[in-house]
């Protein structure tokens, strides 16, 4: 028996090994699937920071690139440059947001600039408006003025299509 | 001369493995590069338009067309503007939006030709509140034959303080 078991052994060890690469064809063929679903040939346009909850929407609207207003918890955001902090914005009693009209009325201006050279850019007077989840209307609503204010009437707010 | 089989013929019928390695160098390269540019969290837009003053003076005769108002208060929904008002009481300490989406569907059916809505809110009331009452006042999923369909119900949303 021990014999035969041994002559067994020698003869197996002349066959060549394959892997067996089925199972793993598999696995990536079905990762390629998902990974090609999930494929946008847009990329991002809009970056969304990762301290900001952006609230759970059905819209599925794509968003354009714009000026963006990100409204934190703490700070209010201009086109990543913090221009006023939340917290004193809140308490105060007048709508218009002063610095941030400054900063929409600088991006006017360098538009008009850019329009100068360059007819193809218009003013559209959009925004994109990041809030967080729990800021509260009144602070929206003052954003929302202040940029109607500066003639932005084109408001989009941003947020997480569930779709 | 008789045949005699070919013992080499014999044996490469019996494994007929395909040479996967090509495939594999692909899966391999295309892998990462749709990792790369894969989009996980969708983000999208909500449009709000603000009135804009310069139109005054085409809108005079569409300034006394009745608008259809939703108010969110502490104790629910109050739908007023349009037909009679009617109130959706918080069920179980929520709001019932369910119950608000029924009662669009109806005056959208009453009211086919209307597509603006105003939304009242409080000012404390939570930015993520303001965007599902949005969603629920622009659109609704109808069962057709089976089939879950969009159906607009007041897309044009603008929004108002409480009073």
């Amino acid at each position: 028996m021990a014999v035969r078991s041994r002559t067994k052994d020698r003869k197996s060890r002349h066959v060549e090994a394959a892997l067996t690469l089925t199972s793993m064809m598999d696995m990536f063929t079905i990762i390629l699937l998902f990974l090609l679903k999930s494929f946008s040939s847009e990329g991002e346009i809009m970056t969304v920071d990762k301290s900001l909850r952006l609230p759970v929407s059905i819209s599925t609207q794509t968003p354009k690139q714009r000026f963006i207003i990100q409204i934190s918890t703490n700070d209010i955001i201009a086109e990543g440059e913090a221009v006023a902090v939340v917290e004193d914005e809140i308490k105060k009693t007048e709508y218009v947001i002063a610095p941030l009209l400054e900063a929409l009325n600088k991006n006017t201006e360098r538009l008009a600039f850019i329009a100068q050279n360059n007819p193809n850019i218009k003013f559209s007077g959009e925004v994109i408006v990041q809030g967080d989840k729990s800021i509260p209307f009144a602070l929206l609503k003052k954003v929302m003025y202040t940029c109607g204010q500066a003639g932005y009437n084109g408001i989009s707010l941003a947020v997480i299509s569930s779709e | 001369m008789a045949y005699r089989p070919s013992k080499r013929s014999h044996h490469r019928a019996e494994e007929g493995d395909l040479n996967l390695t090509p495939i594999m160098n692909i899966f391999i390269i295309i892998i990462p590069f749709l990792l790369l540019t894969a989009v996980f969290v969708k983000t999208a837009v909500i449009d709000i338009y603000l009135p804009q003053e310069a139109q005054g003076g085409g809108g005079g005769g569409s300034s006394e067309q009745k608008l259809l108002a939703i108010k969110v208060t502490k104790s629910g929904f109050e739908l007023g503007g349009l037909g009679p008002g009617i109130k959706v009481p918080l069920k179980d300490d929520k709001y019932d939006f369910n119950g608000l989406t029924e009662e669009l569907v109806r005056l959208k059916d009453r009211y086919p030709s209307q597509e603006e809505v105003i939304l009242l809110f409080d000012q404390e009331t939570a930015y993520d509140l303001v965007v599902k009452v949005m969603d629920a006042a622009r659109e609704t999923t109808v069962l057709k034959d089976e089939v879950r369909k969009r159906r607009f119900l007041f897309p044009a949303v603008s929004l108002g303080e409480n009073e």
